[in-house]
């Protein structure tokens, strides 16, 4: 069994276990947190497993600080997973993304839970980003955001269907190109329209000084599709020359944990948006810092041909990434810096 | 990094070790604070916290620091990213252009 310690990169292990078929062992998660061990979103994670796959076991020890996983045969299907609310269902989907390509059947998976979130993904990311690069590889999937959910009570909806992939394509994606455009969503539910007006001013207001052609969509969410807690967030995503080759995006929604130190307005969250959207445009690289482990995972699964990308630095999330490819499926990169 | 600092930088051995002089060996205490953080483990291994094993599971790291962007001569160092900066003879070549729009909604 592969040994791992600490919970930080469990997604990454479970993932890779599972599509490497080997058994995992992972110790020391959070042994000295009050109460220590793993925590709900993970447990439901493993659920999730558990529903998409067929025959895994999973054992974890009474306290929860140790895990060991047998993965069962990738199986997809219909279901619903009600995730919790400590993450955003983009938590889940990332994990989605990575397995259902590779399952028996057909995957139509509803997920529920909080649809924006600072930690995770954004649903409209997702959609706008992840699975264009999915495409990329060849695999066909799809996102539709049913209802929107923020934090703390969520009650978002969405539902991701995947396709299985017979063969994944090679990529080579080495230029960036030229940006040529900045398009985004900004949203509000259950608040006021005008805040996601007030976010695209901010943000417009610093990109226009840069490019021309800035459009960012508003939309205003009420009643059933708007969840239960009132939220807004702005999603950019950048077009260039070569398009469909290019993927960066960047997310904003308010930060729970923040909140009540730094009241960030519209403005400033629209602006901050903006700020952060140039700063991966800085470090360079086709796809942007968010999906750098999905895109090396993919590359390494792919077929025999060689794979390039063209990537800033790497994020600690994809370094980990690629050591834990070379030690399940010794699946080495060649690095060059340019 | 550890390598830089030397022996004698104190990432490696405790600070009570010296270099044997000739004969003599000198001994380790294990009393030694940074021995004892170690876990009695040795000089050569260093133990790495479960605090940074466990740290938050989050694929989208942000930069730590932001440049001011609301500054001119920042922004201007993107400028031949963009469309409306510099092209090479290359680049201007390359482009074919015309694909259909993005749709964000």
């Amino acid at each position: 069994a592969v040994q791992e310690s600490g919970a930080r990169f469990l997604r990454q292990n479970l993932i890779l276990a599972t599509l490497s078929g080997r058994p995992l062992e992972v110790t020391d998660i959070r042994p000295k947190a009050v109460p220590p061990g793993l925590q709900g979103h993970e447990a439901n994670l493993l659920k999730l497993l558990d529903r998409a796959t067929n025959g895994c076991r999973i054992e974890i020890n009474d306290v929860g600080t140790a895990i060991a996983y047998r993965p069962g045969l990738i199986i997809g299907g219909t279901f619903t997973h009600d995730c919790s609310l400590q993450r955003g269902v983009g938590y889940w989907l990332e994990v989605l993304a990575c397995l259902a390509p590779f399952a028996k059947h057909p995957t139509c998976a509803t997920l529920t839970g909080v649809t924006n979130s600072e930690l995770d993904v954004g649903v409209d990311v997702f959609r706008t980003v992840t699975i264009p690069l999915l495409r990329k590889f060849g695999v066909e999937a799809s996102l539709k955001i049913l209802k929107r959910g923020a934090a703390p009570d969520g009650g978002g909806q969405v539902e991701f269907t995947c396709t299985p992939v017979r063969k994944l394509e090679a990529i080579t994606l080495v230029d960036e190109g030229k940006v040529k455009r900045v398009r985004g969503l900004a949203y509000s539910a259950r608040l006021s329209p005008d805040l996601a007006n007030r976010m695209v001013r901010a943000a417009k207001g610093l990109l226009l000084k840069l490019l021309p052609d800035v459009f960012i969509t508003s939309d205003h969410f009420k009643g059933e599709e708007a969840g239960r807690s009132p939220g807004y967030g702005i999603t950019l995503v950048v077009e260039t020359t070569n398009k469909g080759d290019v993927f960066l995006s960047e997310e904003l929604v308010p930060n729970p944990a923040e909140m009540d130190k730094v009241q960030l307005t519209p403005e400033d969250m629209g602006l901050l948006a903006a700020k952060r959207l140039l700063e991966q445009l800085l470090q360079g690289g086709v796809v942007d810092r968010a999906h750098q482990p999905l895109t090396l995972l993919l590359m390494a699964l792919g077929p025999e041909q060689l794979s390039k990308v063209l990537l800033g630095q790497l994020t600690e999330a994809a370094e980990n990434m690629r050591r834990l490819l070379e030690s399940y499926f010794g699946v080495t990169f060649s690095v060059q810096s340019r | 990094e550890e390598e830089a600092d030397g022996p004698k930088g104190g990432r490696l051995l405790p600070a009570s070790w010296h270099p044997p002089t000739a004969g003599q060996h000198a001994a380790v205490s294990l009393e030694d604070e940074e021995l004892e953080e170690n876990e009695g483990m040795g000089p050569l291994f260093t133990k790495v916290s479960t605090d940074v094993l466990n740290a938050e599971d989050v694929t989208r790291e942000r930069p730590a620091k932001l440049h001011d962007w609301e500054r001119e001569d920042v922004r201007e160092t993107l400028r031949n990213l963009f469309v409306t900066g510099k092209w090479t003879a290359e680049e201007s070549a390359q482009e074919g252009g015309g694909a259909a729009a993005f749709e964000m909604v």
